[in-house]
């Protein structure tokens, strides 16, 4: 097909990828945007003074609480996506197992001990997943 | 599975964002499905069918 008569043709991936997220945080509930929100702004002010400094275990109970925030969000954010982008999450998620179980399980065999940071290593296989199936699903067959 | 999204949607003169916006679906899954990447759902190709007046058969075909 030439290009010249199918403007769609030559999107950024990234570009697409932040436009899209954007739409689907429009398109969700007011209270999900705003348990979203403030999931996020209290689990990063929470590593940081002042939060940073408030007594156990009322700190670790601010953590679970911005955490459980964020991932009630990302769950309400998944419901308004459209069968492509559960398509994409359900890749994501597969790739996140996989490569997330052999990463903890090597690291725990050679003695590497990652605490809390293997929260960080799933979110992180999570977000390499979605990129990759994003990115394959858009490319020609 | 091929198709002729992409071919009717152009006879048509629509953007992928727009046909997105008549089957009720995003333009990445529009992408997709024109790249042959993506296969969609019963509901979404009865809809595809509808708004590019074609049958399913006549949008969706297997590459033999």
């Amino acid at each position: 097909m030439n290009a010249s008569l199918d403007p769609d043709d030559g999107t950024s991936l990234l570009g697409d990828l932040a436009r899209e997220s954007w739409k689907s945080f429009v398109a969700m509930p007011r209270w999900s945007q705003a348990v979203l929100v403030a999931g996020l702004v209290v689990h990063v002010a929470a590593v940081l003074p002042p939060l940073a400094a408030l007594p156990y275990p009322l700190i670790g109970w601010i953590r679970i609480a911005a955490f459980l925030a964020i991932v009630v969000g990302l769950i309400e954010n998944a419901k308004v996506l459209d069968e492509f982008y559960n398509r994409v999450y359900l890749d994501a998620c597969t790739v996140s197992v996989v490569l997330s179980s052999v990463i903890i399980y090597t690291g725990y065999e050679l003695g590497f001990a990652f605490g809390v940071r293997v929260i960080a290593v799933i979110a992180a296989t999570f977000v390499l997943g979605f990129v990759a199936a994003f990115a394959r699903l858009r490319r020609r067959a | 599975m091929k198709n002729a999204v992409r071919e009717l949607r152009l006879h048509l003169g629509w953007t992928q964002q727009e046909l997105g916006a008549r089957v009720g679906t995003s333009r990445q899954a529009i992408i997709a499905i024109e790249n042959g990447r993506f296969d969609p759902s019963l509901p979404l190709a009865i809809k595809l069918s509808r708004v590019l007046k074609k049958s399913i058969e006549e949008i969706f075909f297997f590459d033999d």
